[in-house]
Formats: structure tokens, sequence, C-alpha cells
């Protein structure tokens, strides 16, 4: 199955359709209902868009990994950047300055992440030797 | 695998332009999107969004619907939402901004029959 282990990609908007390919190729193998893909693809853009976007300021990467069980699909994400832990903070962007006037939709993105999945657990921990954002996604397959 | 294209159509109906969109609003087509709605929003006093087409939003669409809407009302113009349904719908409501937008069930309930 694909992503069964860790992979890597470059944590930057030309990754995102490789990433967001691979993990509903690793949801689809674990035999999610195919009425769930868009639901599944939501939940995994505001994941990765906040990681692409926000973790590094320069180049960095994401560490990816997928697995399932009987009733659930679970996401791992890894990243070496900002420590952040969307459980306990709005959005990002809702402080991108660029952003002022439009707020509102700043927090959008962590709202739905949390609608999306039944469970997000975060630690910040080694990761091959390094301090890293750690992000389990469950998602429920068949509904 | 995914659909991460989208596509634009629009027609005059009436004092109306008809604007659709048709496949993915995205992170990757967000910017394109919302060249292109700006431009409308500029060029048009009531723009009728046709969103029955679209199969997939995401924050990154929800944040360009919202900046347009801000931007009609800013020149004092009409930005009507119709025809949202499926997973599209459901992402409009479950993000709570169906209260700022200005959401119709059909294109006809706004541009007529």
């Amino acid at each position: 199955m694909i992503l069964n282990e860790w992979k890597n990609y470059p944590a930057s908007i030309d990754s995102f359709s490789t990433i967001l390919d691979d993990i509903l190729s690793a949801a689809q193998d674990a035999e999610m209902a195919n009425r769930l893909k868009n639901k599944l693809r939501l939940g995994i853009e505001e994941a990765v868009v906040n990681i692409i976007n926000y973790a590094y300021k320069s180049e960095g990467e994401i560490f990816i990994k997928t697995s399932a069980d009987t009733d659930y699909f679970y996401i791992e994400l890894v990243d070496f950047g900002t420590p952040f832990n969307p459980i306990n903070n709005s959005d990002p962007r809702a402080n991108d300055k660029s952003d002022v006037k439009y707020l509102k939709p700043g927090g959008k993105g962590i709202l739905l992440i949390k609608k999306i999945f039944v469970s997000i657990s975060y630690s910040y921990d080694l990761f091959q030797g390094k301090s890293a954002n750690h992000l389990i996604l469950k998602f429920k397959k068949n509904v | 695998m995914s659909n991460s294209k989208v596509n634009f159509s629009s027609e005059t109906k009436g004092d109306w332009i008809i604007w659709t969109i048709s496949g993915s609003v995205d992170m990757t087509t967000a910017a394109e999107t919302e060249k292109k709605g700006r431009e409308i929003v500029e060029n048009n006093s009531k723009v009728a969004l046709d969103m029955s087409q679209l199969e997939y939003i995401s924050s990154a669409g929800l944040r360009v619907l919202l900046i347009l809407t801000q931007m009609a009302e800013d020149e004092e113009k009409e930005f009507a939402i119709c025809g949202a349904k499926g997973d599209v719908k459901d992402v409009l409501e479950d993000s709570g901004m169906d209260v700022l937008l200005n959401l119709n069930d059909s294109l006809s309930d706004v541009v007529g029959g």
C-alpha cells in the first residue's frame, strides 16, 4: 500500500497535487467509501496548506504516512517547522496582516478540519532526531 | 486522480452577468478564480455566480467568495451566489459562511426563469 511507510515531500504548493493524490490512493486502498472522497480531500487540503504556507520560513519538508483499521483511516503529518498545535489555535491566517479585512475566512480551515476528522492528535516531539510537529488525523472511512 | 482544475464561462441575462464556475476551487486554483472574479465584479454591477457545476471548494475558495462579496459591497454592486449543492453546499454550511454570503438555491431565483 502506498504511504504505509514515511514518505517526504517538499513543503511547497508544487507538491500539493502529488500529496493529495498519494493520500487519496492510500484511502482508496483502505476501502474508504468513494462518496467521502471530497470530504477527505478537504481535510487533507486544510491540514497540508497550513504546513506549506506557515510551517517554514524558507524551504522545508513534510513527512506523511497513512494507516487503516476496520473503521478508520489515519493520516500522520510531520514537519520540522514552527511549533503549531491546530487544536488549540485558530488558523494562522487570521494573523496574516494582508488579510486584515477578511479575518473571518481565516479561521475556517481549522474549523473544517475539526468537523471532518473524528479526532486530531498533536504532539511536538522528536522525529528522526529533531524536534517536529506531529499530527495524526483520524477519518471515519465508512459512514 | 483528484480533479484540480477550474473552468469559467459567462453570459448575460437581462441586466445580470451569469458567471459559471465548474471543477474545483482549491489552494491551487483560488488565485486564478480571484483574479477572474475581481475582473467580473469590476466590470459589472449585477453578478450571479452559478456554482451548480462546482464539484469542490476548500477554505481557499471560501476566502475568494468572501473577498468578492466584500468587493461588491464596497462598490455597491450585487454578488449573488447560486445553486451550490452536495459537498460544496456542505462546506458553505459547515464553515458558517452561509450567513456571510448572499446564497441562493437556484440561479432562476436571482435572474428569473
